[in-house]
């Protein structure tokens, strides 16, 4: 490896956490993380991919590493454990992984402390990004890390069922972002009413801000900043024809409409055989075939992101 | 972070205050595609109740924001009318009366009044935003350019590289052979010498313009030439099937037309105080293409109508002065307000060509709403009309009868207008305009009124 395990280096925190998530599965959330690794690592970037999918890990798959000899749960089932120790290079320069439970029947349901030290730990590595690959679902396991990340990125097929969940994941991440902040702003009797509310209508978004700026404007306007400094960022995987492609700008649209939140777009990735054909070689298609429709709208992506964050800063070897 | 229940109409069609017609009428259509019962995008986001609930609003806002006074009134209700005011005053002294033609002219007055012996300066200007023409939605690019990540949402960008393209041999001859002031005191003399004056330096223009625009206006001012009013649905198609192909030529179509929309649109209305007409047809931007386009339209001089104008001839003169449907009777007035009127019907469809919306590209908004037009939207959109009778619960004899403007068989205007503005939010229509326009014919077809 060009570079040693991102965790060994000094830096006290990752630059940049990007959480991909996505409610359905088998919408490519695991092909995208590994994917978007591959290029941001490509871009200079020391990139740690972490298969935070408990349930189903199959990151090391995409990425052609094999079954991991050390893995997240052996992380969280040992006191002492260094998160380094289960931290695996990938082949990829700069880009390491770590894989995610294999064997522990109960790993998806991860208990509260555990959550947390895996967070903490998590938040105390220094690569450049840390790439969080989620599970499907909208468990408060995956919506923690979800919206700790500084990029949420919400993956959607352009199809009713994926468009379905990714907003009851987008609804979901909110109303915990809500929770979250509640005591710091004396709300919390507000979001206990939102919560109990049926989970269709986040509408209820509006009425706790209604509801707060009634007890007090300026704590309405800090939680409505904060809310709406939560960006979640759109990937349209599978496009097929034209119009899927304008389906996350048509998702972001309508969600502002009636939220009154912004969206980010960061890009659709076409359907494409490549991309399928990559993965039946357990190889990143990015690797594969770097001039593909896949891989160039993934390295699309990676662009934005890196744009957003400002220049891509080159990390010092 | 406001609900849209609490949005101004405005916000609702996500254009800004200043938005022409011809915006406010592509958001709105913009937008009822997205919010349709069908459309993916709201699939599961809220309850069903919301979104109908945003489309009724939807409607309202375009009702309302249609209406030059409707609006005007609504302006005052927000606290707009000040500026809006201001800015009709600062044209209205220009004005000698507030005649339709006058206030079509509103635009081009604005730019003297703004910046006065500087004819040169403003032909320059024109040349530097190409984009303010070309987008056909002059406010919503300067105006609020917030709002504009929003409309454009879908794939305007690449358009305004190939608008620009297009642009430049336009309003690159411009100084030279259509001067501000000539144009200005043209408008000022009369109105028949300045079209004559302007459609000869047009000509003249377009002579020297060898680029493909000239190729595909030609056949539109040539059938306008022929002084015959270009209400049918036909002109418009054949806009259209002219545009894709002379590529290069679309844009700029697109460009001289649209700016004329939104005066064009007053101009067919009854007379109304010049301050109310006047300013959504007066954005603050010098659009130095609309005197072009005016001149483009008003072509007499051109030789032999196209094959795409022979068409038109019978059908329009079954219904003069249809285009703008609101007031047939001004539309009568003038050959001008005619050509004018034929000329926003281009530039709506040329403008609709340029919409990310391959699906249904040739109708333009103002067209004349028969069944035959119905039916060929509806073909376009790929739906059966057993889908359609099915997805708006209309039942297909009528449907059918509709389409085949079987007048007399249809249930009476009150539900049959229900029926139409249905049928056009199907179809993604305006329904208002869909119902206005298609009970018109019924009425005047069966006698009913």
């Amino acid at each position: 490896m060009a570079s040693g395990p991102p965790g060994l280096s000094r830096r006290p925190r990752p630059r940049r956490i990007i959480a991909v998530g996505g409610g359905k599965g088998g919408i490519g959330k695991s092909m995208v993380s590994a994917n978007l690794g591959v290029a941001l690592a490509q871009s200079g970037a020391n990139v740690l991919l972490v298969d935070v999918d408990l349930g189903g890990a199959n990151l090391h798959t995409c990425l052609g590493v094999g079954q991991p000899n050390a893995t997240l749960s052996d992380f969280l089932r040992r006191n002492k454990a260094q998160l380094e120790e289960v931290i695996i290079p990938t082949g990829v320069p700069r880009l390491s992984l770590i894989a995610g439970a294999q064997d522990a029947l109960d790993a998806a349901n991860l208990k509260y402390a555990q959550k947390q030290k895996l967070l903490r730990t998590l938040m105390g590595t220094s690569a450049d990004y840390l790439i969080l690959d989620l599970g499907a679902g909208t468990s408060f396991n995956t919506i923690d890390f979800f919206i700790l990340a500084d990029h949420g990125v919400l993956v959607m097929l352009p199809e009713p069922t994926s468009v379905e969940n990714a907003y009851r994941f987008a609804k979901a991440a909110f109303f915990r972002k809500l929770q979250q902040v509640e005591s710091q702003y004396g709300i919390e009797d507000l979001v206990e009413d939102a919560l109990t509310t049926r989970e269709g209508a986040l509408r209820t978004l509006h009425d706790v801000l209604a509801q707060a700026r009634r007890k007090d404007p300026a704590i309405a306007e800090r939680l409505e900043r904060e809310l709406s400094a939560f960006r979640i960022r759109l990937v349209v995987n599978q496009a097929r024809t034209d119009a899927d492609l304008s389906v996350g700008a048509s998702v972001a649209a309508a969600w502002k409409k009636f939220f009154g939140i912004e969206m980010d777009v960061l890009g659709a990735i076409r359907y494409d055989d490549e991309a399928w054909r990559a993965v039946r070689k357990r190889k990143p298609v990015l690797l594969e075939r770097p001039d593909s429709a896949a891989a160039t709208a993934i390295q699309g992506i990676a662009t934005r992101i890196l744009a957003l964050d400002g220049s891509p800063q080159r990390s010092t070897p | 972070m406001k609900p849209f229940e609490q949005q101004t109409y405005y916000e609702i069609l996500e254009v800004p205050v200043t938005a022409p017609m011809e915006e406010i009428r592509a958001a709105y259509e913009r937008l009822s595609e997205l919010y349709s019962p069908d459309s993916i995008a709201v699939y599961a986001l809220v309850d069903e109740g919301q979104v109908d609930g945003l489309r009724a609003r939807m409607a309202e806002a375009l009702e309302i924001l249609s209406d030059e006074e409707l609006r005007a009134e609504y302006d005052k209700d927000l606290g707009l009318p000040a500026r809006r005011l201001m800015d009709a005053a600062a044209t209205g002294g220009s004005v000698p009366h507030a005649d339709a033609p006058v206030e079509k002219r509103a635009e081009p007055a604005l730019v003297g009044v703004a910046a006065p012996g500087a004819e040169d300066e403003t032909g320059r200007l024109s040349t530097q935003v190409p984009e303010a023409g070309t987008n056909g939605r002059p406010g919503a690019v300067r105006d609020v350019p917030v709002e504009d990540s929003e409309i454009a949402s879908t794939g305007r960008d690449g358009e305004g590289e190939a608008a620009d393209q297009a642009t430049e041999p336009r309003a690159e001859p411009m100084p030279a052979t259509l001067g501000q002031a000539d144009f200005r005191a043209s408008f000022f003399r009369g109105f028949s010498f300045a079209y004559v004056s302007s459609s000869l330096q047009d000509t003249q223009r377009m002579g020297s313009a060898v680029d493909v625009p000239v190729a595909s206006i030609q056949p539109q001012a040539s059938s306008d030439g022929t002084g015959t009013e270009v209400a049918s649905a036909e002109s418009p198609r054949e806009a259209s099937s002219a545009v894709p192909a002379a590529p290069v030529g679309e844009p700029a179509v697109a460009q001289g037309a649209a700016a004329v929309v939104p005066g064009a649109v007053p101009a067919s209305d009854s007379p109304l105080p010049a301050s109310a007409s006047q300013v959504p047809s007066a954005p603050p931007e010098p659009s130095s293409p609309t005197p072009e386009a005016e001149s483009t339209a008003i072509v007499p001089v051109h030789p032999g109508p196209s094959a795409e104008a022979q068409a038109e001839p019978g059908r329009a003169g079954a219904r003069p002065g249809r285009p703008l449907g609101d007031a047939p009777q001004l539309a009568q007035d003038s050959a001008i307000a005619t050509a004018e009127a034929a000329l926003a019907q281009v530039s709506q469809v040329a403008s609709r060509a340029r919409e990310p919306r391959p699906r249904i590209p040739e109708i333009p908004s103002d067209a004349e709403f028969n069944g035959e037009l119905l039916r060929q939207v509806r073909e376009a959109r790929g739906m059966t009309l057993q889908q359609v009778a099915d997805r708006t619960r209309i039942t297909r004899s009528h449907l059918e009868n509709v389409e085949a403007d079987r007048y007399t068989a249809l249930p009476p205007a009150v539900y049959l207008r229900g029926i139409l503005m249905n049928l056009a939010r199907e179809l993604g229509l305006d329904p208002l305009r869909v119902s206005k326009s298609y009970l018109a014919l019924s009425s005047e077809k069966a006698g009913r009124k």
